[in-house]
């Protein structure tokens, strides 16, 4: 066990300088009156400075960021539709279905349609939107789902 | 040999010999290698924590850069981890370490033909070595 240890240590010891002497450049040094020589190891060259051009590949770009795109688009479509909101529409809760929306609204808003315990409530025929669909908040909904049990 | 480097210390190489002495030199080293560049390099005079080197006439090979002649000055001084050292090149310059020793000649070279490098310490986070730190912490009181 210990003998293992100890060779284990004794070969670790070694095996860093049986590493170092293989660096990036040997210098032989020669002594030539009063001069030190120095030189580089035969073969390729040690150091290659030139970039090889896949590596421009493997950088990402500005104008091919993911995270560019996304944001400059949900910006760009959410600012204007809350304008239009805001100025047109009457009822603070209504809420306009449309694929310019965040996902998590679009979501939402699927989710609610398909739900399928919930029917459309029929005073919503008669409403006379501006909107294609209209789309209840959950609470509304609640509410009167509760109103039609009732009158049912 | 101690009293060599205690008197080269003193007196820089360009004193020691004349310029005709060094542009012999210089003939005679670059005809039996003209592949190798000459290269001295000394001390900064007031330098007081880096060490002599043993050694001043360095033939380097052309393609070698100044960041591995760097690194061949730094492990013959045998620095520890928190010294550091600038070249000053023609006693004036500081060339780029990307640069091969054949560009540093051609732009640096003296007129004798050598090129003369001068090694300083640099000082790394804001201060001296603890060694030298007590020095420098008098010297600072008194002045």
């Amino acid at each position: 066990m210990f003998q293992r240890l100890t060779s284990l240590f004794f070969s670790d010891s070694s095996t860093p300088e049986g590493l170092e002497e293989p660096k990036l450049f040997v210098s032989e040094e020669e002594e030539e009156d009063g001069w030190l020589i120095i030189d580089l190891p035969e073969g390729p060259a040690p150091v290659n400075m030139e970039s090889n051009p896949m590596e421009d590949l493997l950088i990402e770009h500005p104008s091919m960021s993911v995270y560019v795109t996304s944001n400059s688009i949900v910006v760009e479509r959410e600012s204007p539709d809350e304008q239009i909101s805001e100025g047109e529409v009457p009822e603070p809760r209504l809420e306009r279905h449309t694929p310019h929306h965040t996902t998590s609204l679009t979501m939402k808003a699927t989710i609610l349609e398909k739900e399928p315990v919930t029917p459309v409530p029929f005073f919503m025929t008669s409403y006379s939107s501006p909107w294609k669909q209209t789309v209840m908040s959950q609470t509304e909904i609640a509410g009167s789902n509760a109103n039609w049990n009732d009158k049912a | 040999m101690q009293t060599f480097h205690s008197s080269q210390s003193v007196r820089p190489f360009k004193m020691r010999k004349s310029f005709a002495t060094r542009l012999e030199e210089v003939a005679g080293i670059r005809a039996k290698f003209p592949t190798k560049v000459p290269v001295i390099v000394e001390r900064y005079h007031r330098e007081k924590y880096l060490p002599l080197l043993d050694k001043t006439k360095f033939l380097v090979p052309q393609e070698l850069t100044m960041t591995q002649f760097i690194t061949i000055i730094r492990s013959r001084m045998a620095l520890n981890a928190t010294q550091a050292f600038y070249l000053l090149v023609s006693n004036k310059s500081l060339a780029s370490m990307s640069l091969t020793m054949a560009e540093v000649y051609r732009d640096y070279k003296d007129e004798d033909g050598f090129v003369y490098m001068t090694y300083a310490s640099q000082e790394m986070f804001g201060c001296l070595l603890p060694s030298t730190g007590g020095k420098l912490a008098d010297h600072l009181l008194t002045t």
